[in-house]
């Protein structure tokens, strides 16, 4: 019910009787930059056009620490009482959770409210299936146009090298570079480089020629399943790059790349703003594009020798003299790492990200300290085994050592044998070090899970190589079926391998009294119709009395008189911290069999 | 009298160390020959008569200390060196109980097995002609 018109396209304020008041909704607190600039600038534009005369409010929603129903619910109860005297003609919503947040509230905060919003995609919205009449300025994002200015400033590059990291988020930027990069590249020649480690990365960044053009679009997870803010990782691939390198976002100004083309954050507000100032007025709103903005970097462009009179018309330069980006930009990637293209979202998701954390981190601080003390024990029980492996190639680098000594005192030393030695004892060294290292491994204390995503066949291999020189000692026949498919989970791989480890100490401490040729430990993996990856290891013992099979996995249960009786608690500890599920049986044909399974990976499937 | 003297048989699983052992004992002019296991040491041809042994503990299949039981009765008097990798009292006691020559932890240095070779050979049941050059 907006009543005010203007003829004269000059601003009239009075809106029977008072001032036109607009609501600026934040999706988060007062701290997040990403918002802060939007609203910021959303602010000052709407004071600019209407010389003052308006009433602004702002509400922080705090919907990233808050998502549930209930907060929502209570929110949207408390703004309706505050602003019943105040009804605003206008919501301006910041991010995707304001925009959600008030279309599905609008009826109790502000019914007669024309609602426009920014902070994401058309794509995104469509999502969100809003009301006709709610009305946004889209963030669009245009690699093309990065591209474009790659190659005014590098005419002559053969080659265009585009890196994207392993995330949901980083792989939808690949497919929007693979479908919008062909109709600007011409005949320069298109790779792109996905699925690698950051180490990789950085690696084929080194050895690009000048004559490149190398674009980074975000790497939020590499392969191996770490996690980056995307302008660090970009930070890292730029540095060691021996190509210029650009991408879409104004954050990356000041981590190495020349530049790109980009949705700022201020161009955001002002958007925002501008829909905002043509509701007031009366005007059909219909969505908008925010409009991209060219930025650069002038050191870059100094550190590469490119033209700056190649930029395109109205680039942004920093580095240069005080500009808006020279003055902000610390701003921006000083908070938090957050991103231009739905920056808002972002920011949030790391938040979230970050509480979450804090909750887990003393968890998993415990987690990590038992399965520490869990690997010295193991160590420990299997010391005389390590011995054994380590004695063996050191006992023959003695022998040959002591051999070419003998054939070096002789006139006519046989040389060829003596190289043969050589080469024999270089051999053992190196796998005595083998030994070393893979112990090292598996005794390496974590500060924090690595995760990584690996094949549970492989990793049972590993195990068994580190337990053979055991079993042997023990004269127990191990054998193993493995699945004929690769079984790919994602857990930190030294975990599962002190798991296998456990059961499989435990298996053959069962059959201490079994008559040595009826010791057998077998080992099965399988993929199961639930789409888990399973193992199950058999052993030929007296197994487990019906009344403590639902027990075993408790702390300090153990029949050992050596046992500390952690292994299986561990082991049950480390399973469900993956998501996976443990349990023992006993076979029809005697003796035990503790099964594990775990989530079948995703990503090799 | 240079007379040939007979082979020490190396019965040793891992073939690293048994190729070291072997070249030890050829450069020391001892004549060998290399078994991977118990079992193959007597299944061996029986014009393959041996002076001695160096016997590992560990061996896949029949361990070194069965066979060392076994070669008690049948073949009394063959001088039996152990060599182990493997740190364990009850084990080496029962080595010593059957009578073994020297019972040596791997690494060992070169002198330790040689004296333990000449100390076989000079036992008085074998040809006591073993005497280097």
């Amino acid at each position: 019910m907006l009543t005010v018109v203007s003829p004269t396209g000059t601003w009239s304020a009075e809106i029977i009787g008072r001032l036109p008041r607009v609501l600026i909704l934040y999706p988060y607190d007062e701290r997040i930059p990403a918002t802060n600039i939007a609203g910021e600038t959303a602010r000052a534009r709407l004071l600019e056009a209407t010389q003052g005369k308006i009433d602004l409010f702002s509400e922080f929603l705090d919907l990233s620490r808050f998502p549930d129903d209930v907060h929502i619910d209570r929110m949207a109860r408390y703004l309706s009482e505050k602003y019943v005297e105040h009804q605003p003609d206008v919501v301006v919503a910041l991010g995707e959770e304001s925009t959600r947040f008030i279309s599905q509230n609008r009826h109790r905060i502000a019914p007669e409210a024309k609602i426009v919003f920014a902070g994401f995609s058309a794509e995104t919205a469509a999502g969100l299936n809003l009301p006709d009449d709610v009305v946004g300025a889209f963030t669009e994002f245009d690699i093309g146009k990065t591209f474009e200015m790659a190659i005014r400033l590098q005419p002559n590059a053969r080659r265009l090298v585009v890196i994207g990291g392993s995330s949901k988020f980083d792989e939808a930027w690949i497919a929007n570079a693979r479908v919008n990069l062909p109709a600007v590249t011409g005949g320069v020649e298109t790779t792109y480089l996905t699925g690698l480690s950051i180490d990789e990365f950085v690696e084929h960044a080194a050895r690009l020629t000048p004559d490149s053009i190398l674009i980074v679009l975000t790497v939020f997870v590499d392969r191996s399943g770490r996690n980056f803010i995307p302008q660090a990782s970009l930070e890292m691939i730029a540095e060691a790059a021996a190509a210029p390198t650009y991408g879409p976002y104004s954050t990356y100004l000041g981590r190495g790349v020349v530049g790109g083309n980009t949705v700022t954050f201020e161009s955001m507000g002002s958007s925002v703003a501008d829909l905002a100032i043509d509701a007031i007025a009366g005007k059909t709103i219909s969505d908008v594009e925010v409009p991209h903005t060219y930025v650069a970097d002038s050191r870059q462009l100094e550190r590469w020798g490119l033209p700056e009179s190649a930029l395109p018309a109205g680039t942004v330069q920093s580095f240069e003299e005080s500009s808006i980006w020279a003055d902000h930009w610390q701003a921006i990637t000083g908070g938090i790492g957050v991103l231009a293209m739905q920056g808002l979202v972002i920011a949030g998701l790391l938040i979230e990200r970050r509480k979450r954390q804090t909750a887990e981190t003393q968890s998993q601080l415990h987690l990590l300290e038992a399965v520490h003390l869990n690997q010295s024990a193991t160590a420990g029980a299997l010391s005389a085994s390590i011995a054994h492996e380590l004695n063996q190639p050191l006992g023959a680098i003695r022998s040959n050592a002591d051999a070419a000594e003998i054939l070096l005192r002789s006139d006519t030393p046989d040389l060829k044998l003596i190289r043969q030695i050589v080469a024999d004892i270089r051999d053992d060294d190196q796998r005595a070090g083998d030994i070393i290292m893979r112990l090292r491994a598996m005794l390496r204390k974590r500060s924090e899970i690595d995760w990584q995503e690996f094949d549970l066949n492989e990793a049972i291999g590993g195990a068994l190589r580190i337990l053979h020189a055991e079993a042997a000692r023990r004269r127990v026949e191990v054998t193993s079926n493995y699945a004929a498919t690769q079984l790919p989970v994602r857990a930190d791989r030294v975990h599962i391998q002190q798991v296998i480890l456990n059961l499989a100490t435990n298996a053959m401490d069962a059959m201490l009294d079994v008559v040595s040729p009826e010791r057998k430990l077998v080992f099965q993996t399988a993929l199961t119709r639930e789409a888990k990856v399973e193992l199950s290891v058999s052993d030929t013992g007296c197994g487990i009395p019906g009344e403590r099979l639902a027990t075993v996995f408790e702390p300090f249960y153990t029949t050992k008189p050596t046992g500390t009786g952690l292994g299986l608690a561990i082991a049950r500890t480390i399973i469900e911290t993956y998501g996976g599920r443990i349990w023992a049986d006993n076979r029809p044909e005697g003796g035990a069999v503790f099964r594990f399974n775990l989530p079948l990976a995703q990503g090799l499937q | 009298m240079e007379s040939q003297p007979r082979a020490v048989a190396v019965i040793e699983d891992d073939a690293s160390m048994r190729k070291g052992v072997e070249r030890l004992l050829n450069a020391h002019g001892f004549p060998t020959e290399g078994y991977a296991s118990a079992e193959t040491f007597l299944h061996r041809d029986p014009e393959n008569a041996v002076a001695c042994i160096v016997l590992d503990i560990q061996l896949g299949g029949m361990s070194g200390l069965e066979l060392g039981c076994r070669l008690q009765t049948s073949d009394p008097g063959l001088p039996v060196i152990f060599i182990t990798a493997v740190d364990d009292d009850v084990v080496e006691l029962e080595a010593t109980r059957l009578g073994c020559i020297a019972y040596l932890h791997k690494p060992f240095p070169a002198d330790l097995l040689i004296d333990a070779i000449h100390a076989a050979l000079a036992a008085p049941s074998k040809d006591p002609d073993g005497k280097l050059g």
